[in-house]
């Protein structure tokens, strides 16, 4: 019976109604054992409400879910020993000092080495010897990544992590969920952007309104993704392009001419050279463009 | 509960990750209880300073009332007999009527209401609207375990403040020639911690019902007040008299402590109804959805 075989997360027709607030609706989802899943969806999309009903905060309407191989209902405590979570809108106890707060949250934990939450705070450039009411938002932020890292859980459930985080320490963020990841642990995280989890997320979910609306690796989003070929021609463009394979759009400035691709571009290419092309520039696709595609999609 | 982890993936030893939720129990619940002394300990000064001082004050003031018994005694005989026995005016001036009127009947009941009311309304409501009940129910501990270690800071933090009180009497008292026996004193401290506790194992039930801690002063406050009033008044109404035995305060009160000592029956009622009162506030909040802020 190896752990490996048993999805870290499943969710099965996981639903949270309450009252006229978006909930989520019959969530249908599968994290494998290892994997850095990046669950994205704009604001109010219902990414927190999920991840609330993993941690056993609030109670599904209906649906199911299994942390770790344990049903969720069956003991959500004991799941919560292998669990690191961090809340979207972290709250501490602001009298505290940033070490009297690990070291208690360590205590409830069973015991953890302090010198493992103080190498962790020390990466991430965190003075623990303040008092938590003097820190800055992004200082908080550390001390929520420090604490949910610290046990070195199975499963990391974070709620936008690097909210607040400054680009510096969102990297060292980075190398931590990758070492997490090294570990064999699995990492769940939300985020409304999706380029925030690009470079992190092997695959990603996308909800919206309550619903889950694709998953896919980021790869394959990134296939699917549009792209901007930009074409310098000696005189004004042929249209001909707009009917090359691939081509969704394309508009004509002057003698260059932009064309949104889908998948290769060796067809836009070839017509291109046949046309006398002397200048190619093409920009990385637009995954959030790819995103945002997504979520407007039923909205006006 | 018995944990069931099992670790068959070969990974590092590490020391934490096998502790299950119920083989830390009782360490979770002293470090809880232990962090929120913390968090409450300047209110717990303050109140024991407070309850200190105002027993001072009435010691202070007792051989002046005592030195004139005889015309204090004339007067009373001549009030109606349902306002003598309301306020325990018959034996004002006797030590342990004195101090049963000026203490142990208005102000030690209120200070630890107060005090019982404050823990209470921290406890579940004030985690939850600061926001930080996503932090500590996200740790392995159930949500038993937080209302019986928020219940034990609610005791210990009553027992502090009453035994300042009921100590500073057992010490002043012979300086100003108040006779009252010890004993009862601390009885008189036990059946009042126990009547404040009630009211904030209903304040604890109001928060877990409603998340907000003004809810839970409210409530609290207000049912104390009732209860006071219906055992102050019953006497002197016929048509209020019968529902007297319904309040904590006569609970608590009725048997006069400070001249029988604990009453355990009654000591008994309010425990079992405060224990009630948790077992129900437990109950709703295992099954509530924790508030978001």
């Amino acid at each position: 019976m190896g752990r490996e075989s048993v999805p870290a997360l499943r969710m099965r027709g996981l639903t949270k109604y309450y009252g006229d607030q978006c909930g989520v609706e019959d969530l249908d989802l599968e994290v494998r054992s290892g994997e850095v899943f990046g669950f994205l969806g704009p604001n109010g999309a219902g990414k927190t409400t999920t991840i609330r009903m993993l941690l056993g905060l609030i109670y599904p309407t209906r649906g199911e879910a299994w942390i770790l191989g344990t049903e969720l209902a069956s003991d959500a405590a004991g799941i919560r020993a292998r669990v690191g979570y961090l809340p979207g809108d972290l709250a501490l106890y602001d009298r505290m000092l940033g070490e009297e707060l690990l070291a208690f949250l360590a205590r409830m934990r069973g015991g953890i080495d302090p010198a493992r939450y103080r190498s962790l705070a020390e990466r991430l450039e965190l003075d623990l010897s303040r008092r938590i009411s003097d820190l800055s938002r992004g200082n908080r932020q550390k001390i929520g990544v420090v604490q949910s890292f610290m046990h070195r859980p199975r499963l990391l459930i974070l709620d936008e992590p690097t909210s607040g985080l400054d680009p510096l320490v969102q990297l060292e963020f980075r190398r931590l969920v990758r070492e997490a990841a090294a570990d064999g642990a699995t990492v769940f995280l939300s985020s409304h952007v999706l380029t925030e989890v690009e470079q992190m997320a092997d695959r990603v979910g996308i909800v919206n309104e309550g619903r889950l609306v694709m998953v896919d690796t980021v790869d394959g989003l990134r296939e699917k993704a549009t792209k901007r070929v930009e074409l310098d021609f000696p005189g004004r463009p042929p249209t001909v392009l707009a009917s090359a394979p691939g081509v969704r759009a394309l508009e004509i400035h002057g003698d260059t001419a932009v064309c949104t691709v889908a998948g290769p571009v060796g067809a836009l290419l070839a017509v291109a050279v046949g046309h006398g092309v002397l200048d190619v520039h093409t920009h990385d696709p637009d995954l959030e463009d790819a995103f945002l595609s997504y979520v407007s999609e039923g909205t006006p | 509960m018995t944990t069931t982890e099992t670790r068959t993936s070969p990974e590092k030893p590490t020391i934490t990750v096998g502790i299950g939720a119920a083989s830390s129990g009782p360490v979770q619940i002293v470090a809880l209880v232990e962090r929120t002394l913390r968090d409450r300990w300047r209110s717990l000064l303050v109140w024991s300073l407070g309850l200190v001082g105002i027993s001072a004050v009435q010691l202070a003031v007792y051989p002046s009332v005592a030195s004139t018994a005889a015309g204090w005694q004339s007067m009373v005989d001549q009030w109606p007999q349902a306002l003598r026995e309301a306020f325990h005016l018959e034996a004002y001036t006797t030590g342990p009527g004195f101090l049963n009127t000026e203490l142990f009947s208005m102000m030690f009941p209120l200070v630890l209401t107060a005090v019982a009311l404050g823990a209470a309304a921290a406890a579940t409501a004030g985690e939850e609207e600061r926001g930080t009940a996503d932090l500590l129910l996200s740790l392995p501990v159930t949500r038993g375990r937080v209302i019986a270690a928020k219940t034990i800071a609610m005791v210990l933090g009553v027992a502090v403040v009453a035994g300042a009180g009921t100590v500073t009497v057992v010490v002043g008292s012979p300086l100003v020639n108040l006779s009252v026996g010890t004993v009862d004193v601390l009885a008189a401290g036990l059946m009042t911690s126990l009547l404040g506790l009630l009211f904030g194992a209903f304040g604890l039930l109001l928060g877990v019902l409603t998340g907000h801690r003004a809810a839970v002063l409210g409530g609290g406050i207000a049912l104390a007040i009732a209860a006071f009033l219906l055992n102050a008044l019953a006497p002197l109404a016929s048509w209020l008299e019968p529902w007297q035995k319904v309040s904590p305060f006569y609970w608590a009160l009725h048997s006069d402590s400070l001249l029988h000592g604990v009453d355990w029956a009654m000591a008994g009622l309010m425990s079992g109804v405060a224990l009630l009162l948790l077992a129900a506030a437990a109950r709703v909040f295992h099954r509530r959805d924790i508030s978001s802020r």
